[in-house]
């Protein structure tokens, strides 16, 4: 339980058994013999409680608790039950009876202490798991708006790292992984998943992190941890439909300038005076750029919109008896691009449907079926080249040639942006993805033994996707006004058609047996066995043509001579024999072990099958008499530890086949071209002859160790919760450093030879508080993680400083090297007195140039000098999320800050270039650069700027060496999401018969505070931060429950 | 309990069936074929014989800075020799030595070579097919021996495919062999192949003749470094000279032998002398000059000599363009038609620049082969006139800000967006009058040197499929041209010199220009004809350096590029010597031979790294 959370009134009763509407006939018929009842609610100490719901159950009729904690209901029927009902605390339903005066004590609800978790292959009680196991629930999930599941996690789960890379529609372009590793293993309702990020949060009951051991009992696959989702079943009682529905827009949330013209040409000329070379631009140029006179084009606003829309739905429906219960879901998720054209939108449908289903007293099935599908179209030149472009374009350009807007303009390079980010002229790319999951499920409950139970699980997957992707020629013109015509260049020819189709199939089959006993009351077993077996197919196929005439856009009007074809196909399969023992007595001391016998296919016989156990033990202190004794209000005291192994079989690729690859796909590396010979005319494909193998090639082992405290004070008065973890790998691929003479022509294969640590800190830090009406939570969480080297291959250093520069061996893994800088230069005397660091007596210096720090004091700045600078290369070492909520009366909020420090992005390409490749057009903050007043004078004052000053492409410039000046404090800290909801009064909607009606207003990555000026910092070093970026969003909407 | 024993069946079945297999996980990776499948059947050979040749070191549209079949767009090897300029970066005559490094490529591509030669015996295959097979192999391993040797000298001389056990790495440390051993062991290899070869062969496959043209070549290369170079490292490096003239009668006697099979000639389908030579490079099927060639097949073997190498004002979509631009002094190296020097006209004997009313008429009458060869200024290209204009002479100019040239007032800013207004005298949107040419020189221009490429440009390759990897004209790796010059070269390294007159002027007799007499068979103007006839074919830049004339040849070198003005006083065009951008360029002696890679060197201690690094 990572984050309290809080929800309505008439929300916390949906999923009890008896919340349903009674029959209405029969409340109709018993309304005639009514009465008054009156009475005070107050909580356990004797205080009244305010704003408690009161229904008179199975009909509209109800109210709410005054500031003394008094209700009055007029007109209750004979015979009637009713509901208290306040957040935080536990329903009440008390039959009324002949009373007139009912009076009630409600009791705080013991939140989390009788939580099931849901863990690998079952669940497990809160009080008693011995994991590192966060969870989050549905409620949590749903009190944000974002199409990527990922990025609705981000800051709410302790360990659990999320950046957003860029919020380009359909891409879910995030990372997530948890505790700093790798990619973590993904099951949906028990089976393997590929989808994580496109699930509808409305479908998701619960997400489980299992983050230490407790993934060992998932073996070869889980060394990076395991993300478990539940979905939601059916509950019996009464039909009930929800809809829910937001509709917002999305914006940037920050988007450099690029330089209008008048700024370009004044630092092409400066730079080519920087530069020693002639001066372009004449000072009437530019005069006539600034003075509007000859016009400029910022081509961010010609192709880029400020908001575009997007927009969410989703219809649920529950319910089912005893017997036969379904939980259905649908959803559509509807994203628009920035770019002007529309060109750029995203579509999502997502649909469920979760059937249980008792068939005799003894066995019971479950079918769950749920489906995705998906279409993204975009331009087919790459939104982030289109952003880049629409930087670099030269602003001098008109966005038509002779401003006649039946010519596209011609520009050098790059293509017009118009041209590039709009389909009817230059292509669309349409990738679209169909995914299904189906399980089918048979529980037994075995007669004549009690408490043994089978299951039975068949679970298959499917992913199909079909990319389509037309690269469309479009021209473009010079006007020539000599001859008054339009002179036309074809971009992005020739047009051609890609297409590639493609399906994953996972088929997985589960059998098990459980067992759970108690004994004497006292002495609680659990235990499990299961066999698994999974198997995975990937085949895919894609097809190329060009195309003779572009009209129509298929691939079979393509030129049959200029086609390419490709495919590519592959199998694996896993088994495993898993068991599990879980014993505790009388939930106070608590042990569990468990193994997995895992075989993978990616490794030779005799090296595929491996033993990965785990143990894991916890002590509830706080059921220990002398804590029960003196400190009562500690209602949860445990500590916990565990110890487990896991592997990690992605990364082989038969590398112990020996043989030839057909056809080879590169030989010595990936750019490599061509594959293939012409022999008498016709084409050989090559092969591709395999060097040396490693018979002996297996997974990696991953070992961690994980310590963890809880402590609940006065239920969820206060929680806090820690942990501290060391994750040690051994085994990482590598190739052997005692390097062959390449002479032998062919090198070592990867061998299980590295080893590194991973450690860090998890802290969660909560409370909720009820005052009078007024309900409040804050939590906070914080995790921290490093890591480094333990074995590395490395060659061995010539001597001590070489070992300091050169060796990784027990260093962490994220350190900057650079130098230090000391400011920047201010005269040409500072610069003639510097360290050389030019390697030319300090020529090509110039006043505002970087000055670096000569560490090791020999007058020439070069390598030697170099030190960490930073720590933390793009990806942070501390994340920290707060989220804060509270509700009164029918009004509801929820914030949720989240934070990343500890860390540093380089900066490159156009964040540093004010000019980059050769002299194309960059930011516009690099306009305030140092320079001189006069550009024909070169011996003017130098004027001083925040950058430096610019060269042209190829001549040397100092400033974009590592140092402080490129490296740069990406710490951030956002407001990222905020919901603000209001329940209508229940006595008002009951009227219209619908249950409940909610209005919200939400927004995502709505403020932020960060270092880096001009940029998300979370993207910048990312194609040289000229990514599509990251947006905000502001959504309002409803959720109607009939 | 009937039912329940019946389910409990089920499960154990169920288990049993999942727990047992092993053999489940016996899963074939689905892109990886046997040794035995690949020699037992003749298309799989084939497929490995496309391995070995793909990787043959031909240096062609797919060689640059990156190696062999590359995406070429800086092409070094005509940069580094001074016959072209590249616009993608200064990669001049000074290097650390390791431009050209082929180390662990080469010595995987004889391994594989290896490795197929040691599987011939088991192949599925008549008797004389794997004769013909070895034969084929061995002329790949002479040709893979010959990219290492003229790159390093003497390199270990490796045979057999190496194994690693896990304890032999001192075995498998391999000391260099002599330059000489290397050079030897080239052509003993190539003596068996020509004897195991066939005469003819299906197009890109080695025959007889190809093997003899590699022959004359790589001698040639060993008796030059013989006669110009010096033993060093105890023959690591260099050949004693006494043996120069063994090496330069292999060479004679190779060529001899091809020119004799009369299997060869010039090309000489077109009476246009330029047109003939130009269609030379692009008519490679059933050409008889053609030797050995490597063709192209599009989609999947293609290249991007047009891409990177039209000019800018008729490149391609995607850009690039102008990759090589020849020198000036390139340029100057073309004779006139009479056999006098190839210096162009463009100033007076008193230093007047002359005034050409048709810009065209300053490369009159120059060697046929030199348009045939390069793009110069107002020359047409596929349909287009190449704008080449580097600024507007107007001595009334009313601008503040101008320079001179020969004395006269000069407007060369902007690029070929902006115009120039011959009434007002000033740069305005309004004028009709370009100041740049599309293609150069000043501005966003990318051509630097006021030329571009002609030959093996395709003319008939639509501009708008002037794209990455879309060209595929054939690469010529030998023809006859070469066989005739490098006989001629041997010829008079042995004093030969009515031999190398006939072969040589051969050669100018189909090139359209004055035949030599006995007394200007130098070997200058041997190998100035080679330097010609072989321009922009990777050539010259080995040539010079196993002339050993590199260093003197490239010493604080600054090449040249032709500016041409438009005057508009006079209505005509001037042109100008001007410095093409960079900085000067020197060959370091140390460059003869490749720096080994360091690594290597480590990796194994009984190399000796060359000389100087």
């Amino acid at each position: 339980m990572a984050v309290p959370s809080f929800s309505l009134s008439a929300e916390s009763s949906l999923n009890s058994k008896d919340s349903s509407v009674e029959n209405l006939l029969e409340i109709s018929s018993t309304m005639e013999q009514q009465k008054q009842i009156t009475g005070k609610v107050t909580d356990e100490k004797g205080n009244p409680v305010a704003g408690v719901t009161v229904i008179v159950k199975g009909t509209t009729l109800g109210t709410l608790t005054d500031g003394s904690g008094k209700y009055i209901i007029n007109n209750a029927p004979n015979g009637s039950t009713l509901v208290f009902s306040f957040i935080g605390m536990v329903t009440q339903e008390i039959p009324a009876q002949d009373r007139a005066l009912i009076d009630v004590v409600l009791k705080e609800a013991a939140v989390g202490l009788d939580e099931v978790v849901v863990v690998g292959y079952g669940t497990q009680k809160k009080v008693t798991l011995t994991g590192s196991v966060a969870s989050v629930s549905n409620k949590e999930i749903k009190a944000v708006t974002t199409v990527s599941l990922a990025d609705n996690l981000a800051g709410k789960i302790p360990g659990l790292r999320v950046r957003q890379n860029s919020s380009e529609p359909g891409v879910y372009d995030s990372n997530i992984d948890i505790r700093g590793w790798g990619s973590a293993l993904i099951i949906v309702d028990g089976v393997a998943s590929d989808n994580f990020f496109k699930i509808d949060p409305n479908e998701i009951e619960n997400i489980s992190v299992l983050k230490d051991a407790s993934a060992a009992i998932y073996g070869v696959r889980a060394a990076n941890g395991v993300i478990l989702i539940t979905t939601k079943k059916g509950v019996a009682g009464e039909s009930q439909i929800t809809y829910s529905g937001s509709y917002g827009v999305q914006s940037e949330t920050s988007f450099p300038r690029a330089m209008n013209a008048a700024e370009h040409t004044q630092v092409v000329d400066w730079a080519e005076q920087n530069s020693g070379v002639p001066i372009t631009f004449s000072q009437q140029i530019i005069d006539d750029f600034k003075s509007g006179k000859t016009p400029s084009t910022y081509w961010r606003d010609v192709v880029m919109r400020n908001s575009a829309p997007q927009q969410q739905h989703n219809l649920t429906i529950s319910g089912g008896n005893e017997k036969v219960k379904y939980f259905g879901s649908l959803g559509y998720f509807n994203q628009q691009g920035l770019f002007k054209s529309g060109d750029l939108s995203y579509k999502r449908y997502n649909f469920r449907l979760n059937i249980t289903a008792q068939i005799t007293k003894s066995l019971d099935a479950e079918f769950t079926v749920g489906g995705i599908a998906d279409q993204k179209m975009s331009p087919h030149y790459q939104p982030w080249n289109v952003i880049t472009d629409i930087w670099s374009a030269h602003p001098y350009f008109s966005v038509y040639a002779n401003n006649n807007p039946a010519y596209l303009q011609k520009m050098d390079a790059p293509n017009n942006p118009v041209g590039t980010s709009t389909s009817s002229l230059s292509g669309y790319n349409n990738n679209t993805t169909n995914s299904f999951q189906g399980n089918f499920a048979l529980n037994w409950k075995i007669p004549f033994f009690n408490g043994l139970k089978a299951r039975f699980l068949y679970g298959y997957n499917l992913n199909h996707f079909y990319n389509r992707g037309f690269n469309k020629r479009f021209p473009s013109y010079i006007y020539d006004p000599q001859k008054d015509v339009y002179n036309q260049f074809w971009n992005l020819s020739p047009s051609h058609m890609d297409e590639s189709y493609g399906q994953d199939t996972r088929s997985t089959l589960q059998a098990s047996l459980n067992y759970e006993k108690t004994f004497n009351s006292k002495h609680n077993i659990k235990g499990l066995i299961l066999f698994e077996s999974l198997k995975t197919a990937n085949d895919g196929f894609n097809g190329s043509r060009q195309f003779d005439v572009d009209a129509v856009d298929q691939l079979y009007a393509g030129n049959s001579v200029q086609q390419i074809t490709s495919g590519d196909v592959s199998e694996f399969s896993n088994q495993g024999i898993i068991g599990r023992l879980n014993y505790d007595y009388s939930s106070k001391y608590i042990f569990e072990f468990s193994f997995r016998e895992d075989g993978s296919s990616k490794f030779p016989s005799g090296k595929r099958w491996g033993f990965f156990p785990a143990v894991s033990t916890g002590w509830r202190v706080s059921e220990e008499n002398f804590m029960k004794n003196n400190l009562p209000f500690i209602t949860n005291l445990k500590l916990r530890g565990s110890w487990g192994q896991m592997g990690d079989d992605a990364a082989s690729s038969f590398q112990f086949v020996p043989g030839y690859y057909y056809p080879t796909t590169s030989m010595f590396d990936d750019y490599r071209y061509p594959q293939s010979y012409v022999f008498g005319g016709s084409l050989v494909s090559a092969l591709g002859v395999i060097g040396m193998i490693n018979p002996n090639i297996t997974w990696y082992k991953a070992t961690t160790m994980d310590f963890g405290v809880d402590v609940n004070i006065l239920h969820d008065n206060i929680n806090f919760q820690f942990d501290i973890y060391r994750r040690l790998r051994t085994g990482l691929l590598a190739q052997r450093l005692l390097s062959l003479p390449q002479s032998v022509g062919a090198s070592l294969p990867q061998e299980n030879l590295e080893s590194d640590l991973s450690t860090g800190v998890e802290f969660v830090l909560g409370t909720t508080q009820h005052i009078n009406e007024l309900v409040f939570g804050l939590s906070g969480q914080l995790s921290f993680t490093q890591s480094k080297w333990i074995k590395v291959e490395e060659a061995l250093p010539g001597n001590s400083y070489l070992n300091w520069t050169n060796s990784n061996k027990n260093r962490n893994k994220d350190i900057i090297w650079g130098y230090k800088l000391d400011g920047v230069f201010q005269t040409q005397d500072e610069i003639n007195s510097a360290p050389i660091q030019d390697g030319l007596g300090n020529s090509l210096i110039k006043p505002g140039d970087n000055k670096y720090t000569d560490v090791n004091g020999d007058g020439i700045i070069d390598g030697l000098d170099k030190v960490p600078i930073a720590t933390g290369n793009a990806l942070p070492r501390i994340n920290y999320g707060v989220t804060l909520t509270f509700a009164w009366k029918g009004l509801d909020m929820n914030a949720l800050f989240q934070a990343a420090t500890g860390f540093y992005s380089t900066l490159n390409g156009m964040l540093i270039n004010p000019l980059p490749w050769s002299g194309m057009n960059g930011l516009s903050q690099f306009y305030d650069c140092w320079h001189q007043a006069d550009v024909n004078d070169p011996n003017s004052a130098w004027i001083p700027g925040k950058y430096p000053p610019p060269r042209v492409q190829g001549v040397f410039s100092p400033n974009f060496e590592s140092s402080p000046y490129t490296v740069k404090d990406a710490s951030y800290f956002r407001l990222k999401s905020l919901e603000i909801g209001y329940t209508l009064p229940v006595t008002f909607t009951k009227k219209v018969g619908i249950q409940k009606i909610r209005v919200f207003a939400n927004g995502y990555n709505l403020l932020l505070w960060t270092h880096i000026p001009f940029m998300d910092p979370e993207h910048p070093t990312v194609i040289d931060g000229s990514t599509y970026p990251i947006t905000k969003n502001y959504n309002i909407g409803v959720n109607v429950t009939f | 309990m009937k039912i329940s024993l019946k389910y409990i069946s089920v499960f154990i079945a169920i288990a049993l069936f999942l727990g047992s297999c092993d053999k489940k996980l016996d899963i074939a990776p689905k892109n990886i074929i046997t040794n035995d499948q690949v020699f037992s059947n003749e298309s799989a050979i084939r497929a490995y014989l496309a391995t070995l040749y793909v990787n043959l070191p031909i240096e062609d549209f797919n060689y640059g800075i990156r190696g062999f079949n590359q995406f070429a767009w800086v092409p070094v090897p005509s940069h580094v020799g001074g016959e072209g300029l590249s616009p993608y970066g200064g990669f001049g005559g000074e290097g650390d030595g390791s431009f050209w490094g082929w180390w662990q490529d080469g010595f995987q591509t004889i391994r594989n070579v290896n490795q197929f030669i040691q599987n011939i015996p088991i192949a599925n295959l008549a008797e004389d097919k794997k004769q013909s097979y070895l034969g084929e192999a061995m002329f790949i391993r002479a040709y893979d021996y010959f990219g290492l040797v003229k790159r390093y000298g003497g390199v270990p001389i490796i045979s057999k495919v190496q194994t690693f056990n896990g304890n032999n790495l001192s075995e498998l440390q391999v000391p260099r062999d002599k330059e000489q051993d290397v050079y030897d062991y080239i052509g003993q290899q190539l003596d068996s192949a020509i004897l195991l070869l066939p005469e003819t062969s299906e197009i890109g496959r080695a025959n007889k003749s190809i093997a003899l043209t590699l022959k004359s070549r790589a001698m040639l290369f060993a008796g030059s470094i013989a006669r110009y170079g010096s033993v060093q490292l105890n023959g690591l490096v260099g050949i004693p000279a006494g043996d120069a003239n063994k090496y330069f009668q292999a060479s004679f006697d190779a060529a001899n032998t091809v020119i004799q099979s009369g299997k060869y000639s010039l090309y000489n389908a077109k009476p246009d002398k330029t047109d003939n030579f130009t269609s030379l490079f692009l008519e490679t099927a059933n050409n008889p000059e053609c030797i050995f060639v490597r063709d192209y097949s599009y989609p999947a073997n293609t290249h991007c000599y047009d891409l990177f190498n039209l000019p800018t004002g008729i490149m391609g979509p995607s850009g690039y363009g102008s990759a090589i631009d020849p020198t000036l002094e390139m340029a100057e190296e073309f004779e006139y038609i009479d056999g006098t020097p190839g210096a162009l006209k463009l100033i007076d004997g008193s230093g007047t620049p002359i005034q050409y009313s048709d810009p065209t008429a300053l490369f009159a009458n120059k060697d046929p082969r030199f348009q045939a060869t390069v793009v110069v200024p107002f020359a047409k290209l596929k349909g287009s006139v190449i704008d080449v204009q580097a600024g507007i002479i107007d001595n009334e100019t009313a601008e503040t800000s101008f320079s001179t040239i020969y004395g006269r007032k000069m407007i060369t800013v902007g690029d070929f967006g902006q115009y120039y207004d011959a009434a007002s005298h000033r740069i305005s949107p309004d004028g009709k009058l370009i100041i740049i040419g599309m293609s150069g020189l000043g501005g966003i221009e990318r051509g630097i040197t006021g030329f571009y490429m002609r030959k093996y440009i395709d003319p008939n390759l639509p501009q708008a499929l002037s794209y990455e990897w879309h060209s595929t004209q054939s690469w010529i790796e030998m023809r006859y041209a070469e066989v005739l010059l490098n006989y001629a070269e041997a010829a008079i390294e042995l004093g030969e010199m009515t031999n190398a007159k006939t072969a040589v002027n051969e050669i100018r007799d189909r090139a359209g220009i004055a035949l030599l007499n006995d007394a200007d068979v130098t070997i200058d103007r041997i190998r100035h004809e080679r330097k010609v006839e072989l321009a922009f074919e990777n050539h010259h830049y080995w040539d010079i350096r196993r002339w050993r004339i590199a260093d003197q040849f490239i010493y604080n070198t600054t090449w040249s590029q032709i500016r041409p003005y438009y005057d508009i006083q006079s209505g005509n065009y001037v042109f100008a010597r001007g410095d093409a951008p960079g900085e000067p360029l020197f060959f370091l002696r140390k460059l003869y031979y490749e720096k080994i890679p360091v690594e290597e060197i480590q990796a194994n201690p009984k190399l000796i790294q060359n000389p100087l690094y």
